[in-house]
């Protein structure tokens, strides 16, 4: 009986395979899968009859007929995949230009002042500088008397005043569009105390005529560290650092002496050119060197005139166009197109 | 400045190519901003010639056909034009190839045998302006007549010209002396200083008897030193003296204006002569000129005078505006014999408000206003003087005129080498700071070094921590070393910064705080370009008619105005952002009208009820967003072309702003009634949403029917901003099920009114409209609208009984409140 039994299961086998064999399609297969594997069919019917049997022959059997399931089992899925992958090859005749273009949502941009300034600021975070914002109407006592700039001196000269009309006391020309950053270290100082690690970038102005590298409206980037012991060393690594971020690693910086009522010593940081690498070029205007920014150590009457006693603590502060550190690293020939609103302009910047 | 080498010779001696020097004095920070070449190329072939004869030209009576001695065998001949051609005379000659500048174009061309009206011309007579060297192209250039002919110009001639960029704290180097003292302590040499001793005949003058001078406003006028030369031989000045001002940028004028331009240059003390007989009486007031006083300055102009100005005056009146110019009534001409010569310090921030006043900026003016010490007057006033006797034959009065109500003691300031140390990062000793100092012009003072021997001698073991200090008197020429830090940074430019240590800062890092409103902003800015926003910046200022169009003139007291605007028609700073924006939709559009999406972020400005002085005005950060034309921006296959809508924006806006939004319909300005609706964030109105009306769409040239802006408050938005993790909220263990249905509406009734009342129920999850008709097949005056609403049970699974129960529940709350019937079922 066994035996007999064992022959039927071998033919089941047979005539399961060869008609699998023969599924050409996913519908055939499934017909083929009731047949045999679905809760009605051969297999399950032959394992249904084993009841009859002694309990020797019931294991054997019954063994036997899950060992065939399961390989049954296992050449359907086998035979699955095969027609699914057929059948798509099929579709890929048919089917859709898979080289058309997708259709993209809208592209939009960031200004390219947003990514730089984004930049500058990612550049400064990771030595401790956070950002922080100011007004961009200031008072003449912040952008110019509290930074060691007294009315009718000649290093006025040096930022050409936009002045607003105040029309209640028509005497007074006490506010201004802001030529600078800097009065934000005057309200950095006055609102927090030391130690203090700031970067402030915003929008400054000045009144010039406009050319491609002058804009009367530009963004600047304001920097400030002050705390006990702070000197000239900190101020060339902490911006040899910042120029290196943001030019490359193996960019060289120099500093060179210059003037800003506040601050003493005053300095100017140049890097070697990243075009010519110092040969000399047009971007560098052949002398191997580009300005970056001004910078230099706290001046002491700054630090008194906020209520910090200079022989406790000190500081640098330094600052930068925005744009103009685009325009280098971009190429942006004119710094105009910053204020077109162009999108053709606009919209070359972002990573797509 | 400019600054001739050979000039600056005579002081210092220049012992490195001008290249390096000049890259020396820029990184030490007297900028040169280029070195301009005179006679570089001119080589063997411009030489001294001499005119040996003079022939007419036989074709052209205005020409003559000099013979000229160039030392070669045989003269040569040329044509030459030059009314000023003698025979005898010594002259610059060009020979072919020669590199000359074209008067007429400025441009530097290369000489070319001629042939002019039939006669050759082998070479030519130069004028200082064809040779570089100044404007002069009246005549031909003269030479001394010593010179031999065939000495190469360039010898003689030839200089290289540094211009230097001045930081406005350094007055001292406006002058060629200055500048020496600059380039000493560079390259480790000393100065030599001008001469300032003259001969003072027995037979001369006591001063005080000849002229006084009385300064009437001290605090203006801080030194006054002046003397008289007599029987001065006015003239043309010698041409080692007009060289050298034509090189510095000065036009020579006579030889007595020429010296004091001249010590002007080389000491920076600007000076004045005053024709003596011209004076009235024998007394100078220095005072402040009265109203409706009048003075005709040496440029001819005829200024009006007022109280601000300072002046020099005799008693008739004005005769000079102090430190500014002189006047045209007692200017030194060729009549002249005796000459008042004036050296004297006035305010600096008098003589800048005079100046800005009077619109006048001069050589004087400008030195002044930079602060000079008062020290240098007397100096100069030696030093041309003795010039005024040995050019001009003067004789001198004996004394001086000099009166000094502003003098002060030298100013002493004592460095802490521990300081310089800290400051600079590195340990410099006493001798190394001092040398660099005295260089500068520096004086030592010697006690403080005497007393640290002394202390060291008497405590041996504390010398290596004692904080030795230097004591020193700046130079009197210097008026921007007034503190430690100023002569700190007199030793480290010097020294090189390139050549002090550089460090990471190490000191402690501040603590953190977040800023909430920024990190909203950066993130608005994020979720906006995700959208396909591309950001725009403009300028702060616009026009009244531009924010009267967008309806954002905030009346004329609170308005900010420029007083002096780049772009008259733009004086106003902008009270909103949205006029710009429209201007950005509208060049945009006109390019590419197929679909525009912009924002942007910037401040906005009005002044505060009650505005002080003292205080800011009101200043805030907007942002506005606008789309205009397609849905896509570009034309994108088997699509078809979708105008925007409101329902874009707002889903832009929705989407971008990480706060909860209120839409209610609103009325604005700048929008089209019924298309527009007021932004608001937990009940606080912060902006406002709509599509621009025919009057904002005409003005900017915008399609008025698919341009749609918003703008919001982005400071009184962040305050609703909430950062704070979010906290877990169960997910529903029981499935939901969902219901449409068909409302029919009055045509005025919000949907936010309908979907709140859905929404109340306590088996309501969600409420979501899914359409809106009015048309036919409904009532006139009335609107359908379509709701998918989701019903959920927290304690089980929900059997369609119990969703009908809700759904007539829903029902009978909305007919009761909103009188709002169902319209159909939809399922
Ligand atoms: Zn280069």
């Amino acid at each position: 009986m066994t035996n007999n039994n064992q022959n039927t299961l071998e033919k089941l086998k047979e005539e399961a395979r060869s008609a699998l064999a023969e599924c050409e399609s996913l519908a055939s297969l499934e017909e083929w899968r009731i047949n045999y594997l679905g809760r009605r069919g051969a297999i399950s019917t032959v394992m249904g009859s084993l009841g009859g049997l002694d309990q020797d022959s019931r294991r054997t059997l019954g063994k036997a007929s899950n060992d065939l399931k399961i390989l049954l089992q296992d050449e359907y899925d086998d035979k699955v995949q095969e027609v699914s992958v057929s059948q798509n090859a099929e579709n890929q005749v048919t089917g859709i230009d898979v080289t058309l273009p997708g259709r993209n949502p809208p592209q939009g941009s960031f200004h390219p002042t947003t990514l730089i300034v984004r930049e500058i600021a990612a550049a400064f975070a990771p030595m401790g500088f956070r950002v922080v914002e100011g007004p961009e109407v200031e008072l003449d006592t912040y952008n110019f008397q509290k930074l060691n700039i007294p009315a009718d001196h000649p290093a006025r000269d040096m930022w050409n005043s936009l002045w607003v009309d105040y029309p209640n006391d028509p005497d007074l020309r006490p506010f201004l569009l802001r030529t600078h950053t800097s009065p934000m270290q005057i309200r950095v100082m006055e609102q927090e105390t030391p130690p203090i690690r700031v970067i402030v970038p915003g929008k400054a102005f000045r009144y010039e005529a406009t050319d491609a590298t002058h804009e009367w409206q530009f963004t600047q980037i304001e920097g400030l560290a002050i705390d006990k012991g702070i000197g000239f060393a900190d101020l060339k690594g902490t911006l040899d650092a910042f120029a290196k971020s943001i030019f490359g690693e193996t960019r060289k910086t120099r500093f060179r002496c210059d003037f800003f009522p506040f601050v003493e010593p005053g300095a100017e940081m140049s890097i070697d050119c990243f075009k010519c690498d110092g040969e000399g070029c047009r971007v560098c205007s052949h002398t191997g060197w580009i300005e970056i920014l001004g910078a230099g150590m706290v001046h002491p009457e700054v630090l008194r005139g906020v209520g910090y006693d200079p022989n406790i603590y000190s500081g640098f502060a330094f600052g930068m166009g925005a744009e103009r550190i685009a325009m280098l690293r971009q190429g942006i020939d004119d710094i105009r197109h910053f204020y077109a609103n162009d999108l053709r302009f606009l919209k070359q910047f972002s990573q797509q | 400045m400019k600054v001739p080498i050979s000039w600056l010779s005579d002081y210092v001696d220049i012992d490195m190519p001008i290249e390096m020097l000049s890259h020396k004095l820029t990184m030490s920070g007297l900028e040169i901003g280029s070195i301009d070449t005179i006679g570089g190329d001119w080589g063997d072939l411009i030489v001294v010639g001499r005119i040996l004869e003079i022939n007419p030209h036989p074709n052209a009576d205005r020409l003559k056909v000099p013979l000229i001695d160039v030392g070669q065998e045989e003269p040569v001949s040329v044509v030459c034009g030059a009314p000023n051609i003698r025979v005898g005379q010594n002259i610059a000659y060009a020979s072919e190839g020669a590199k000359l500048t074209n008067p007429k174009t400025g441009q530097l061309e290369q000489l070319r045998k001629a042939e002019i009206r039939g006669i050759s011309s082998l070479g030519m007579v130069c004028s200082s302006m064809e040779l570089g060297i100044s404007d002069d192209h009246q005549g031909i250039l003269e030479l001394d007549q010593e010179l031999l002919p065939g000495t190469p110009l360039t010898d003689i001639l030839g200089d290289q010209i540094l211009e230097t960029e001045l930081t406005p704290n350094r007055p001292d180097c406006l002058s060629v002396v200055g500048t020496a003292y600059e380039v000493a302590a560079l390259t480790d040499q000393d100065v030599t200083y001008p001469d300032t001793s003259y001969f003072i005949g027995d037979s001369a003058d006591e001063i005080g008897s000849v002229m006084e001078v009385f300064v009437e406003e001290p605090n203006l006028c801080l030194r006054y030193t002046g003397t008289v030369v007599r029987n001065v031989q006015v003239g043309p000045s010698p041409s080692w003296l007009t060289n050298r001002l034509e090189r510095a940028g000065i036009r020579p004028i006579n030889n007595v204006v020429d010296i004091t331009n001249y010590v002007m240059m080389e000491l920076g003390q600007p000076l004045h002569a005053f024709d003596r007989a011209k004076v009235t009486g024998n007394t100078i007031y220095v005072r402040s000129a009265k109203d409706k006083e009048i003075l005709k300055t040496l440029d001819g102009q005829v200024r009006n005078l007022t109280k601000e100005t300072l002046v020099i005056a005799d008693v008739s009146g004005p005769i000079g505006l102090a430190g500014i110019m002189g006047g045209a009534n007692t200017e030194v001409d060729d009549a002249t014999n005796d000459v008042f010569l004036e050296a004297a310090n006035f305010s600096a921030s008098s003589i800048r408000q005079s100046r800005s006043l009077l619109n006048l900026n001069t050589e004087a003016s400008y030195r002044f206003e930079r602060v000079l010490q008062p020290e240098l007057a007397l100096r100069a006033l030696k030093r041309a003087t003795k010039l005024l006797v040995e050019i001009c034959n003067g004789s001198v009065t004996r004394g001086h005129i000099d009166v000094y109500p502003g003098k002060t003691e030298p100013q002493n300031i004592t460095v802490s080498l521990n300081k310089l140390g800290r400051m600079l990062g590195a340990e410099f000793s006493y001798s190394q700071v001092l040398s660099v100092l005295l260089k500068l012009g520096f004086a030592e003072l010697r006690q403080p070094s005497s007393v640290n021997d002394l202390i060291d001698t008497l405590d041996p073991s504390a010398a290596a921590n004692r904080d030795y200090s230097l004591t020193v008197t700046p130079p009197y020429w210097r008026s921007d070393i007034n503190i430690e830090e100023d002569v700190v940074e007199e030793f480290a430019r010097i020294f090189g910064y390139d050549n002090l240590p550089s460090k990471r800062l190490t000191s402690e890092v501040p603590e953190f705080t977040p800023n909430q409103y920024l990190e909203l902003k950066e993130i608005v800015r994020d979720n906006l370009v995700g959208t396909g926003m591309s950001e725009m910046v403009s300028y702060v200022v616009t026009s009244r008619e531009n924010l009267r169009t967008v309806g954002a003139w905030p009346d004329s007291e609170r308005a900010m105005k420029l007083l002096n605007p780049m772009d008259q028609t733009k004086p106003w700073l902008r009270s909103s952002l949205l006029g710009n924006l429209c201007e950005g939709l509208a060049r945009n559009h006109r390019v590419a009208p197929s679909g525009v999406r912009m924002f942007e972020i910037g401040h906005v400005f009005t002044w505060a009820m009650n505005q002080s002085h003292d205080d800011l005005p009101n200043e805030t950060e907007h942002l506005v967003g606008g789309i205009t034309g397609l849905r896509s921006n570009v034309s994108i296959w088997q699509q078809a072309e979708e105008v925007v809508d409101f329902f874009d924006l707002k889903g832009i806006l929705e989407h971008a702003l990480p706060v909860k939004l209120n839409f209610s319909p609103a009325d604005h300005p700048a929008l089209k009634p019924g298309g527009c609706a007021s932004i608001s964030v937990n009940g606080a109105e912060v902006g406002y949403i709509g599509q621009i009306n025919e009057n904002v769409a005409g003005f900017f040239e915008l399609p008025k029917d698919r341009t749609f802006i918003f703008e919001v408050d982005l400071e009184a938005l962040s305050n609703t901003y909430d950062n704070t993790p979010k906290l877990f909220e169960s997910v529903a263990r029981f499935p939901s099920s969902a219901r449409d249905i068909a409302l029919l509406a009055d045509k005025q009734r919000s949907s936010a009114e309908i979907e709140s009342i859905i929404g109340a129920h306590k088996l309501v999850e969600d409420v979501l409209p899914i359409d809106s008709y009015i048309g036919d097949g409904i009532p006139e005056g009335t609107k359908s609208l379509t709701y998918r609403i989701i019903f959920q049970s927290e304690t089980g699974t929900l059997e369609s009984g119990d969703v009908d129960k809700a759904q007539r529940q829903i029902m009978r709350s909305l007919k009761h409140q909103l009188n709002v019937d169902e319209r159909f079922h939809v399922d």
